[in-house]
């Protein structure tokens, strides 16, 4: 449904692709912090989220004319900012799917954690999302903050679907015991 | 299809950026969407305002120097024209006569000769004691009240901006100069007309500069103004 909802025109965009230099920076203050987060959260390092960040503004503002409102601009430039930080990590030979040996003998069920007895609190989710590993982080970041669906994560990492699925159920336990253990200690 | 720990997470979905990039990458984006502009836009005052400063003295030189020369000008035409008949005469006088009568046009061509300047300036404190009461006058004294005026303002530079400041007030003062050797000729001169409008039009000029001058400093003023802003608001 949202998808055949035509995309209105960004005034701020059409202004970036006039030339006027004021709204490049306008566009930045729009996006660059939550940009800067979905970066962050998937690299996992303040230096490299900030050279994603460079990048992908740079990148997007280049080819601002080959933007067709296929979506938002937004959208368009968080999937700039998301590929630009999983080349990174594979740069740095980062295993993008983790195998979590343990959690082969022992995938906890879901209902072992008593979801609603956590507290769940941001700050205690974001801490623990920065101690996964980095496969899952990416999966789990990729669905739960930045709102991507099996299929779109599976393209966006060239992994199957099924790995999506069981990389992303594992990812979410092991943050929910690591949220857990945090809350005991 | 989503657990309470994911609503929960949906829900405060913009809680969790908290985190906020280094104001330099938008520096560094800056920098490399636009190679050429990369000096004039980060450090927009400084070579912005010596470029503006350069082509206001070449202005100012130039029409000093126009100025100054037409009137000096002038003035040899007239002395040729009020001594015709002494012209004349040398041409069939012997050979002799003829550098004392150059000498004395060239002595009295010259309008930088200390003495005169002196003697003229302790003449002329006050333009209104030595001028007759006429349109030009008191035209000139409308520009010169102008001036004062904008020199007040001008001086308000001085606290911020003491170099440029001084190159404002030096550019001024060249043409100001010109002015003063004008007023002083002004007395000994037959022909008023010409030497009040030369005034005149140097008062103009004046004016010009001194609004081009406070043009210079409002907008550095303003790009100062809008790259604090900007500082501040990424910050």
């Amino acid at each position: 449904m949202e998808l055949s909802a035509p995309i209105q025109h960004d005034e701020l965009v059409e202004r970036c692709r006039q030339g006027d230099r004021r709204s490049y920076g306008e566009l930045y203050q729009k996006y660059s912090k939550a940009m800067y987060n979905t970066s962050l959260r998937i690299v996992n390092h303040t230096a490299d989220a900030e050279d994603v960040l460079q990048e992908s503004f740079v990148d997007a503002f280049a080819a601002i004319d080959s933007f067709a409102y296929k979506s938002t601009f937004g959208a368009w430039l968080k999937r700039i900012v998301i590929n630009k930080s999983i080349n990174t990590l594979r740069k740095k030979k980062m295993d993008i799917i983790d195998i979590d040996k343990t959690s082969a003998v022992h995938v906890p069920e879901e209902d072992a954690f008593d979801e609603e007895g956590i507290r769940l609190k941001v700050e205690e989710i974001k801490k623990a999302v920065k101690e996964l590993p980095n496969g899952y982080r990416t999966v789990l970041t990729l669905h739960l903050f930045e709102g991507y669906d099996q299929e779109e994560i599976a393209e966006i990492l060239q992994i199957s679907h099924a790995t999506v699925r069981t990389q992303y159920m594992r990812a979410k336990q092991k943050l929910l015991f690591i949220i857990k253990q945090g809350g005991l200690s | 299809m989503s657990s309470p720990f994911e609503k929960f997470v949906q829900e405060n979905r913009e809680k969790f950026d908290t985190e906020t990039p280094d104001p330099r990458v938008w520096e560094k984006v800056n920098e490399r969407l636009n190679p050429d502009s990369e000096k004039t836009t980060p450090v927009l005052p400084m070579p912005f305002k010596r470029w503006l400063a350069a082509a206001a003295a070449i202005v100012v030189i130039g029409l000093s120097a126009i100025l100054y020369y037409s009137v000096s000008r002038n003035k040899t035409q007239e002395v040729a024209d009020t001594h015709p008949a002494l012209l004349d005469t040398s041409n069939h006088l012997p050979a002799i006569n003829i550098p004392v009568d150059t000498s004395r046009q060239i002595a009295q061509k010259d309008p930088v000769d200390p003495q005169k300047i002196n003697t003229g300036n302790q003449e002329t404190g006050n333009p209104s004691k030595e001028l007759p009461e006429t349109v030009e006058n008191k035209e000139m004294f409308y520009y010169a009240k102008l001036i004062e005026l904008k020199h007040e303002e001008l001086k308000t530079l001085e606290k911020d901006e003491p170099l440029l400041y001084r190159q404002f007030s030096g550019d001024v003062q060249k043409l100001d100069s010109v002015y003063h050797s004008l007023k002083t000729q002004l007395p000994n001169n037959s022909n008023r007309e010409q030497v009040i409008e030369a005034m005149i039009s140097n008062l103009q000029l004046q004016i010009g500069l001194l609004n081009k001058q406070l043009d210079i400093i409002k907008k550095i003023k303003n790009s100062k103004k809008s790259a604090y802003e900007k500082a501040y608001k990424s910050v």
